[in-house]
């Protein structure tokens, strides 16, 4: 079925609504699972392993700072969505002293719903290089975003990937994309998005029923009392 | 302009944006509905109706058509039977008088089968990204069968009958950016026509109401050989409208800088005409259209007894002004200053009818109040930074005391049915563990209850990643303390709180007049009433306040 930019945002809303976790940003968290669906991936259905997954009892993450220039993060088997605007923030105020720094996020699922948030920090003038992997289908794949660009390059492979690491570059200088793997250049996928925004996007409707359902659970269910206190309109 | 920014000649937020305030504001020069209205005349945009397939009941297909330089649009119409106790405004309504879809492009045989199907079943259909707007509207029985019977007879309809309501068809819904598959806001960002906000759905509105006065002419004629048109004075005075409930207040808190965009532009039209002289022939542009308001504040009707006494207020605080000296004030602004004890209602109007007579100072600003929605933080925030925004923006939310049952009295949620927007009563009513997060002053006041006797020094990033649950309004704390006019300074979990403040608020940013709640939660207003037709567009006559037109 072929859904909007701003249903793929109200589903996600309502979702989040419904499930009330304990830990993540609504707006942002949509704005994710939007921005990979328009640019061709399968924001929908990783947003569903995301909250199928999340451990509502243990939401706290780990931050060590290793050394001036490296982070080590981990989210407890949660997935990125739910922390990664905290990171990135961290990460910003750090980049105030340094020119660089990398945080290596483990044990982290929906990895590559990391994809949007990532072009929110070269909005502010930074360069990206990431790395995500997907063990299951032996899938590993490099993120080039330079400063004020708006969409990556993105390369990917079929290497194993050896755990559920995401690892996050970020610097004031650009990096080399020096790479192997079937490349999607910026060019490819700022087209992908356009067309998705115009057209809108082809989702799986097993995937959209099940979000569905997940949202309906945030409705109350109707009342005489209810009924009485609604108010029609726009 | 992108993110507002704040301007000491701008009266204080705590002014602007106080509840009561934005219950009684009325349409300005800048509100949408003006806007789309000198739009079409002054690009000069082509409208003409291009099928007329209706039977002599008038139900049937009807599309008008708008060419302007840059594209073609569809205005596309489906009328059908419905029974009496089917017309119902709510959202859990499943049935409507007209349905009809706004579509940027030609209408080919095919699209229009694909809109016959889907565009009647409104939000149960499924529509194509050609589509800018869906919407419906329900005929007011009385005034509609009304002015049919008299057309049929040869005669003009009374038009003090049909001033009781106002229009001949009611939108209870309109339907914009990307909702039910029609097209996203984003589109039109490049669309010189449709790329300022809510103007599609704006448009929409207009031709609908071309549409209810064309479709009562077509029945009277289709049933009486003697039949006549209605008259043009009276066509104008029948507007498009409206019945807003709950559904508008959710989109005022979950849009805080829309808001802040369209209050702080409101600002802006009031500071530019706030500086100029009050010349003679100035103070007596403005008494005329005080005279106008007074005129338009009598011939309404409400069935509210607080509106209704708040208008009475209104019209004696507005004639003492009328028939008063000239005041010796320099400057509108001085003027304005005199005026705070007046009524919220009185002061209201006064600022729209001086902005009424600078069109030549406002009116750009109507194309200036697109919002970008983005929710930030600043880099190298401490805990004594947001302290001070706090301190300085957000007491009317951190001095409420939540633990009283009086602050934290409603919950909001959608209901299963039709997913419709509701209210219960916390303590009495089941659901509230469901409650939608509009409860913005209660989440300030427990941000600012977790960080007030925090070290100032401590960084807010190395808060927010201990504190995950508190980026959300944290983001929301620095952006919109930081802006121009910032949020709405309302508990919408108080049992004071009337909803029909925010409503009121909304609808006059689109131009709605003659505003009659219903209930607390429920308000029916008119839209383009006064507006000239679309035959004399170009009329340049101020219809601020729409006035009952006196008929031979």
């Amino acid at each position: 079925m072929r859904i909007t930019y701003n249903e793929l945002i109200t589903i996600t809303d309502k979702c989040l609504n419904a499930l009330k976790f304990p830990v993540g940003e609504t707006d942002r968290i949509a704005g994710m699972v939007a921005d990979l669906e328009l640019a061709g991936f399968d924001g929908l259905k990783m947003f569903l392993n995301s909250i199928k997954k999340i451990n509502t009892n243990s939401v706290d993450i780990t931050i060590k700072q290793t050394n001036d220039n490296t982070i080590d993060i981990d989210l407890k088997n949660s997935s990125v969505i739910f922390h990664l605007p905290s990171i990135m923030y961290y990460a910003r105020q750090r980049l105030k002293y340094q020119d660089s720094i990398t945080m290596n996020i483990t044990n982290a699922y929906g990895r590559w719903l990391a994809y949007g948030e990532l072009k929110k920090i070269a909005e502010r003038g930074f360069n990206v290089h990431a790395h995500w992997g997907r063990r299951k289908v032996d899938e590993a794949v490099e993120y080039f975003l330079s400063s004020g660009n708006k969409h990556p390059d993105l390369y990917v492979s079929n290497e194993k990937q050896e755990l559920s690491i995401l690892k996050i570059n970020i610097s004031k200088t650009s990096f080399k994309q020096d790479v192997n793997g079937r490349h999607i250049s910026s060019n490819e996928l700022m087209e992908k998005t356009n067309t998705s925004i115009c057209d809108g996007v082809e989702v799986d409707e097993n995937i959209w029923n099940e979000l569905y359902e997940i949202a309906k659970l945030g409705l109350v269910e109707n009342s005489e009392t209810s009924e009485a206190q609604g108010a029609g309109g726009v | 302009m992108n993110n507002t920014k704040q301007n000491k000649n701008y009266r204080d937020k705590s002014i602007v944006m106080q509840d009561l305030r934005l219950g009684a504001m009325h349409q300005t020069r800048i509100s949408f509905v003006r806007h789309i209205v000198r739009k079409i005349a002054n690009e000069d945009w082509n409208v003409s109706c291009t099928l007329w397939d209706m039977d002599a009941s008038g139900f049937g297909t009807v599309i008008y058509t708008i060419t302007t330089d840059y594209s073609e649009y569809n205005f596309v119409v489906f009328s059908q039977y419905i029974e009496d106790d089917e017309r119902n405004d709510r959202v859990i309504a499943e049935k409507w008088d007209v349905t009809f879809s706004f579509t940027q492009g030609k209408v080919d045989k095919d699209l229009l089968e694909q809109m016959r199907k889907n565009v009647p079943l409104q939000e149960a259909g499924r529509n194509t990204s050609k589509s800018l707007v869906l919407a419906r509207a329900n005929k007011s029985v009385r005034v509609f069968d009304y002015i049919v019977d008299n057309l049929k007879q040869g005669v003009q309809p009374d038009i003090s009958v049909l001033a009781e309501c106002g229009y001949i068809l009611r939108t209870t819904a309109v339907y914009g950016n990307g909702k039910f598959g029609i097209a996203d806001f984003d589109i039109l960002k490049n669309n010189p026509d449709f790329k300022d906000t809510f103007s599609p759905q704006m448009c929409a509105c207009y031709l609908l109401r071309q549409f209810s006065i064309d479709w009562v002419n077509h029945i009277a004629k289709q049933n009486s050989d003697t039949a006549i048109e209605l008259d043009d004075s009276i066509a104008t005075y029948m507007g498009t409208g409206n019945a807003t409930g709950l559904g508008m207040a959710p989109y005022l808190i979950k849009h805080p800088q829309v808001v802040d965009m369209w209050l702080t532009t409101r600002e802006e039209a009031i500071t530019r005409v706030s500086n100029e002289s009050i010349t003679d022939k100035s103070y007596n542009d403005f008494i005329a259209v005080l005279k106008d308001a007074i005129q338009h504040l009598s011939e309404i009707t409400t069935i509210d007894e607080n509106q209704g006494k708040l208008n009475t207020t209104t019209i004696n605080e507005l004639t003492n002004i009328v028939n008063g000296d000239k005041p010796s004030f320099n400057t509108w602004k001085d003027f304005v200053a005199s005026t705070t004890n007046l009524s919220l209602e009185t002061q209201e109007i006064i600022l729209s009818s001086i902005i009424e007579i600078y069109p030549e100072l406002v009116d750009e600003l109507s194309s200036q109040l697109n919002a970008v929605e983005s929710l930030t933080l600043a880099d190298d925030l401490s805990i004594g930074d947001m302290q001070k925004v706090l301190n300085e923006n957000y007491k009317w939310a951190t001095e409420i005391d939540f633990s009283k049952d009086e602050n934290n009295y409603w919950f909001w949620y959608r209901s299963e049915t039709k997913e419709e927007p509701r209210l219960g009563v916390r303590k009495e009513e089941e659901g509230s563990e469901k409650e939608s997060p509009l409860d913005i002053a209660r989440q300030v006041n427990t941000f600012n209850n977790t960080i007030k006797d925090l070290d100032k020094d401590m960084q807010l990033a190395e808060f927010l990643i201990n504190n995950p649950s508190m980026r959300t309004i944290a983001r929301r704390i620095w952006t919109m303390g930081n802006s121009a006019m910032g949020d709405i300074q309302m508990n919408v979990l108080s049992k004071n709180m009337l909803p029909m403040h925010l409503l009121r608020c909304k609808l006059s940013m689109f131009g709605a007049t003659k505003f009659d709640p219903r209930s607390d939660k429920w308000v029916q207003v008119t839209l383009f009433q006064g507006a000239p037709l679309l035959k004399n567009v170009k009329d340049n006559k101020s219809w601020l306040f729409p006035l009952m037109p006196k008929v031979k």
